[in-house]
């Protein structure tokens, strides 16, 4: 019965691992995204969208 | 110097893991990939053992890949709905590309085959991406010497046009892309990919890009933020399995996910100095490096196991490489700035960098 209990817990460990792994990856990754867009902010460094396309000629279109 | 209790004995030196982070991301955000291939043999130099390596890498690389995907999206770079539509085809992909590959195993095929048929493949795309940048940048030196108004992007493949023309339903228009396109097409394209990646033991952003570009019709830099956000759920596909198979070191992940923020912010950042083919270019580079590794992996299984200086030397080129690569585009950000406020830059870099805000 312990054999079985301590392979369940192990299992269970395993998968507590994974998610804070994953969890952790990803709430870091967002956090620290939202955090460098907030510090450019500050710095004054403004960031506009790219053009992509130039509306204004046919030259930017992609052939 | 830190240690890790999962690796007795073993230092490792903590400025580099940073400055690691910091090197990969720069490259990744700025090309769109996740630079797997770059972090390995990298973090081996610094001793980890080779599973190990691929498991922080990989780990790291999502929460990387997030952040420069955060700044992507400011930067009107990300295509979310093609991204999400195309994950599904590159998942089953990956997955046939696996199957295949042990498939080919088990019927006696050497891994020398294999790896030999990966180089070339890489070669070929390596080779095309090169080609057909030099193609569009000589195409837009012509357009400058007429005097005429440059565009942000522009690639000579006929491929998307012919794509774009099986109108086969459902008809998908995607606006951040401004293109209209089958949805078998996308998923066919996202299958083809994952397949090539997952048979060649990659992560595949190096074939995603390309293919976006040139098979689907993706401006480049479109191409890049939409690749990383793909990167976000395939990396987290893989950080499951890595963690399961106890190869991931969290701690070491955590410190160059801090260098990688900082890295990612200059390479996305990057994309707003530069034309499509200036991303194409370091692509094409990078594409390369990768075929050089595997090319040193290669020599390492003919030879032999015991000559233990090819591997240290494959390493130490690859890690080199990778700080060429940051100079590279580190040098077209800086030209950039400096045509743009009205300074001289060399004339074959007039093309290459984009010179209004």
């Amino acid at each position: 019965m312990y054999m079985k209990m301590f392979r369940w817990l192990g299992t269970g460990k395993g998968y507590i691992t994974v998610l804070y792994n994953l969890g952790l990856m990803l709430v870091l990754g967002g956090t620290l995204g939202f955090l460098m867009e907030k510090i450019t902010d500050l710095l004054g460094y403004e960031v506009h969208e790219i053009e992509h396309f130039d509306d204004r000629g046919k030259a930017d279109k992609l052939q | 110097m830190i240690t890790f209790p999962i690796l007795p004995g073993i230092e490792i030196n903590l400025f580099l893991l940073v400055f690691i982070g910091f090197t990969v991301g720069i490259v990744g955000a700025f090309i769109g990939v996740g630079g797997g291939y770059m972090i390995t043999p990298a973090l081996m130099v610094l001793g980890f053992p080779a599973n190990f390596a691929v498991g922080v890498g990989i780990t790291h690389i999502t929460a990387k890949s997030f952040i420069a995907t955060v700044r992507h999206k400011q930067l009107g770079n990300v295509d979310a709905k093609l991204g999400v539509l195309m994950i599904a085809g590159t998942m089953a992909g990956v997955e046939i590309g696996v199957r295949l590959l042990n498939w080919v195993r088990d019927r006696g095929v050497a891994d020398e085959a294999v790896l030999t048929a990966s180089i070339i493949v890489m070669l070929i795309i390596g080779g095309y991406i090169v080609w057909e940048s030099t193609k569009s940048k000589t195409k837009l030196d012509e357009m400058a010497q007429r005097r005429e108004r440059l565009p942000r992007d522009m690639q000579l493949s006929s491929i998307p046009k012919r794509l774009q023309g099986i109108e086969i339903p459902p008809m998908i228009h995607f606006a951040k892309s401004r293109l209209t396109i089958s949805l078998w097409a996308v998923l066919a394209v996202g299958f083809f990919t994952g397949a090539l990646a997952g048979f060649m033991g990659v992560g595949g952003g190096f074939v995603r890009v390309p293919s976006l570009v040139y098979l689907i019709g993706m401006p480049s830099i479109i191409a890049v933020g939409t690749d990383l956000f793909e990167i976000i759920i395939s990396g987290g596909y893989s950080i499951i399995r890595h963690t399961m198979s106890g190869n991931v070191i969290i701690y070491a992940a955590v410190l160059m996910v801090f260098g990688g923020s900082v890295g990612a912010q200059i390479g996305a950042i990057g994309t707003r100095y530069v034309r499509g083919v200036s991303v194409r270019y370091v692509l094409g580079y990078s594409v390369f490096l990768v075929s050089l590794g595997s090319m040193f992996k290669l020599a390492h299984i003919l030879i032999g196991e015991n000559i233990s200086w090819i591997q240290k030397g494959a390493q130490v080129i690859i890690f080199g490489s990778m700080v060429i690569l940051v100079v590279m585009i580190v040098a077209l950000i800086l030209m950039a700035a400096i045509y743009r406020r009205g300074g001289k830059i060399p004339v074959w870099a007039a093309s290459l960098v984009w010179e209004r805000e």
